[in-house]
């Protein structure tokens, strides 16, 4: 890390975790819709192949794990900034074995576990923009693991956004760019807006979502984006 | 007038001597300015260092503040000043910056003067900067903070910024000089661990061949962003009665709670900030979606609080956001609350001033104050971030004191043996014994009728006694504080070098006068003040120069108003026998050093037409005694003034008592038909200066 933002966007390394097969059935969802599984697995290919191939990533790819039919969705598990690793605890119960803890282990990072019982924190509820924390207050994420989500990122103002008819805050928003968030249209989405608007210079651009969406899967929830440039 | 900083801080030496029963001989300097010699001492925690003596002049006042800010710059050599401030901290512990428009006196109320040079607004470029020297003394403040724990930051964020300190301190990783405990000295976070030290031995490995200036410019470039930076937070409750802090920054004002920011209001969004007792309201412009605008309202924990919010808000907002400061409109009416405005240059004027600085990069060495003591042989060592300003009254001291940052030994160095006092706690009066016989003697010389002498006696004894009674003043009083400031007298007599025990008995008025003269004083105004408790102590009535006096009698009347100190109230209850001695009262004459007053023009409550003068001067062993007689005509009379001086000079074992017992015998023999009316004795000892 030569500074605090050099590089914002940009990234050396992501980690994704292979779909099991008891997705189709055990996975978390707000809706009732069918999945198909084939279809998963073809989604998760193109996925993981343009970050390789396409954006020049090192991938490193986690095993699927039948008894956490979410783990796919690694983003949850784990916020990264810089080198340091914040192993989150999702609100899921189900879900808190999803331990990516190893594999940032493995390529370096200072890991900083949530260990306080009251906190929860889904990856899912965090958007870094590159100079502050945005953590969504919805019901996987509470006020404690944004305290505890400041604590470890101590360089960056976290601010909290209410989340309200939506599973994360990245559910309808995220960085298109530098200083800037692509935001939904959706009621949930317009509502937080209120929130970002009272922040200044942060452009804000409709986008729609996808088949993951199914499971309340955003294109954010598949990928753990890290930059592993050593300038350090 | 103000002096520019360019001046030389003391005037030139004094040719001539007026002064009796010294010790030795001195020559005084000539100023008629009131000095005030400044001390500053660096405090930044561990950056703690010298003491170097600044010292300030200035005819008025509400300049101090302003001027003191300005030889704190000048001595740092530092052109951007607009950035930084002094700050102190007042009765509750609380940190206040001076204003430069008002007087210091008005605005810190401890008997320490303490200030702190530090950064006010931090620059959110500060590559923007002109100068190197600017961008390390913001550094300093920034490691202060860090180190503090008021800038929090990760784990390889204090790693790095250490290693851009080591960088620009030591230069080049060097293995053979640098083991791992070279950087003990230094302190990098609040709490400091061998892991955070190792990862910054390893950084600065890293950062082999960047210069100082550009290892100042890294570390601005990385603590600039973080969240903290340049915030300045205050303690509140928000509408709900929750705990929150305030965060008032270049770009606007910031809600935290516990530690998460959850709220912001950048500038352009808000329309006016106000107060009220304790509460401080922002008017928020209304949204896209939103018709009104809305208040905000927070609760501070006293009103001070909430004023200082509101200043600190005004301040930053004129300076980060407005072109020029707006000058505030003129009402009729009378205006409530407050109508202070900021003061000084916004940023945009000091970038354009900036600009045109056009200097070769001054020389200043960056070293940690630990290492000063090995580095007082070279440069300016620019430690020197928060000084600490104590306002001590230090004497003139004679012989020049050019300009602080050219000649440092100078700067360092007390001339101990010409300063007779070192500061308000710290005065010693010597020899005051001495004169309670003095004023007997002459009591028992005076050509009076006994009932008027029994009560004079008696109102002495009743000035004894009340002073006696009433309880001591271990510390300066609030009056000794005012008084060391004011410029009236201390324009006169505050620039010889003497401590002057004045005192004298006051005849009924008579047409003819011989006031024994002796010597003349320093630093009239404090030593006037502590006179005035000696005297009182001693018995003794003042007699003081017309001026002077007067100036005493609107200070003790101006004191018993406020009943705050305890020399008003000697002054008061004494004041039927002083206003006829000491008073707005045209028959007291001047008798304080002649020669000096002569300088500042007449002492005299009025002209008067002056038809002869003669001058007689005669010498012994040890002695010389110049007579000065006047004879002027003052409304239809005649009057004779005689004026004796008489000097003795010789070691401290003269007695004094029969050396002044002598002198008077003398005068009274060679002028049978006169009387003494003054008697002013002045001593001028040497005092150890007394080492903080």
């Amino acid at each position: 890390m030569a500074g605090l933002m050099s590089g914002f966007g940009c990234f050396t390394h992501a980690v994704v975790r292979a779909v099991p097969q008891s997705l189709a059935r055990d996975a978390l969802r707000s809706g009732g819709l069918e999945v198909d599984l084939l279809k998963v697995q073809e989604e998760y290919e193109e996925y993981v192949s343009v970050l390789k191939h396409r954006l020049g990533l090192e991938v490193l790819e986690l095993p699927a794990d039948e008894a956490l039919p979410d783990c796919v969705f690694v983003e949850d598990a784990a916020v990264v900034c810089g080198d340091t690793a914040l192993v989150s605890r999702p609100g899921a119960q189900s879900r808190r074995r999803e331990a990516v803890k190893a594999a940032l282990t493995e390529l370096g990072l200072n890991i900083v576990e949530m260990t306080d019982e009251s906190a929860t924190l889904d990856g899912g509820d965090v958007l870094f923009t590159g100079r502050e924390f945005f953590v969504g207050l919805s019901k996987r994420t509470n006020q404690r693991g944004a305290e505890i989500l400041a604590d470890a990122f101590k360089d960056y103002a976290v601010s909290t956004v209410p989340v309200q008819d939506a599973l994360h805050l990245k559910s309808f928003c995220s960085m298109a760019g530098p200083g800037l968030i692509a935001i939904g249209s959706s009621e949930a989405a317009q509502k937080a807006l209120k929130v970002f608007e009272k922040l200044k210079d942060h452009m804000l651009i409709p986008v729609t979502n996808q088949e993951k969406a199914k499971v309340d899967g955003g294109l954010t929830c598949c990928s753990v984006l890290i930059n592993m440039k050593k300038n350090i | 007038m103000l002096l520019s900083s360019n001046q030389p801080l003391i005037p030139q030496v004094c040719h001539t001597l007026t002064l009796t029963l010294t010790t030795s001989a001195h020559c005084l300097p000539v100023s008629n300015r009131p000095i005030m010699n400044w001390r500053f001492r660096a405090t930044l925690q561990e950056y703690f260092t010298y003491q170097p003596k600044i010292t300030l002049l200035s005819s008025f006042t509400h300049h101090y503040s302003q001027y003191l800010f300005f030889q704190v710059c000048d001595h740092l050599n530092l052109l951007e000043k607009d950035y930084f401030g002094l700050s102190f901290k007042d009765n509750t512990e609380q940190s206040c910056w001076l204003d430069p428009t008002k007087d210091i006196k008005r605005q810190i109320r401890n008997s320490q003067w303490q200030f702190v040079f530090s950064v006010k607004f931090y620059p959110p470029d500060p590559s923007q900067l002109t100068e190197d020297i600017t961008r390390y003394l913001l550094c300093l403040q920034l490691r202060q903070d860090i180190a503090s724990g008021r800038l929090p930051c990760s784990f390889v964020t204090h790693a790095l910024l250490g290693s851009y300190t080591l960088q620009a301190e030591l230069g080049d990783h060097d293995p053979e000089e640098h083991r791992l405990d070279y950087i003990s000295d230094f302190q990098f976070a609040p709490n400091q661990t061998k892991e955070l030290e190792e990862k910054v031995v390893e950084l600065h490995k890293s950062h082999r061949g960047m210069t100082p200036a550009q290892a100042d410019t890294q570390f601005l470039e990385n603590a600039k962003k973080l969240s903290m930076y340049g915030v300045d937070l205050h303690h509140a409750k928000d509408s709900e009665g929750v705990d929150i802090m305030l965060g008032v920054c270049a770009n606007g004002l910031l809600i935290y709670k516990d530690r998460l920011r959850i709220n912001r209001f950048a500038w352009p969004k808000i329309l006016k900030i106000s107060y009220k007792r304790s509460n401080f309201y922002i008017k928020i412009r209304p949204g896209e979606a939103e018709q009104f605008e809305s208040t905000v309202g927070f609760k501070l924990p006293n009103h001070r609080a909430a004023k200082r919010v509101w200043k600190v808000c005004v301040e930053h907002h004129t300076f980060f956001r407005l072109v020029s400061t707006e000058q505030p409109t003129k009402t009729k009416f009378l205006t409530l609350g407050s109508k202070f405005r900021y003061s000084g240059r916004t940023q945009a004027q000091t970038r354009q001033a900036s600009s045109l600085i056009d200097r070769p990069t001054p020389y200043f060495q960056r070293t940690s104050s630990k290492r000063i003591s090995r580095s007082l042989d070279g440069g300016i060592a620019l430690h020197l971030l928060c000084l600490c300003v104590t306002g001590t009254l230090g004497l003139v001291s004679n012989g020049s004191m050019s300009s602080a940052l050219l000649n440092e030994t100078s700067l360092y160095e007390i001339p101990v043996h010409r300063l007779s006092l070192c500061g308000c706690s710290k005065l010693r009066v010597q020899g005051e014994n001495i004169y309670v016989r003095h004023s007997n003697l002459m009591l028992e010389d005076l050509d009076k009728t006994q009932e008027d002498v029994l009560k004079h006696q008696a109102s002495i004894s009743e000035l004894k006694r009340s002073f006696m009674e009433a309880t001591p003043e271990p510390r300066p009083s609030q009056w000794d504080k005012r008084l060391t400031g004011s410029p009236a007298t201390s324009l006169r007599l505050q620039a010889h070098g003497v401590r002057v025990l004045v005192l004298g008995i006051r005849t009924p008025p008579q047409t003819l006068r011989m006031p024994l003269s002796l010597c003349s004083a320093e630093k009239l105004v404090y030593s006037g003040c502590f006179l005035l408790h000696g005297s009182f102590k001693c018995g003794c009535v003042l007699s003081l120069s017309c001026s002077l006096a007067r100036y005493f009698f609107k200070r003790a009347l101006k004191c018993s108003e406020t009943k705050s100190c305890q020399a008003a109230h000697n002054f008061d209850m004494a004041s039927p026998t002083l206003t006829k001695t000491v008073g707005i009262n045209a028959e007291s004459r001047s008798c304080v050093a002649v020669r000096v007053l002569r300088l500042d023009g007449n002492g005299d409550g009025e002209p008067g037409v002056l038809m002869t003068a003669q001058t007689i001067t005669s010498e012994s062993l040890c002695t010389t005694t110049t007579t000065h007689i006047t004879k002027t005509l003052k409304g239809g009379l005649s009057e004779t003034r005689i004026e004796k001086r008489i000097v003795i000079t010789g070691d401290s074992d003269i007695d004094h008592d029969q050396a002044l017992a002598q002198a008077i015998k003398e005068a009274k023999e060679q002028h049978p038909d006169m009387s003494v009316t003054r008697v002013v004795v002045h001593k001028e000892t040497e005092l150890a200066e007394d080492e903080d």
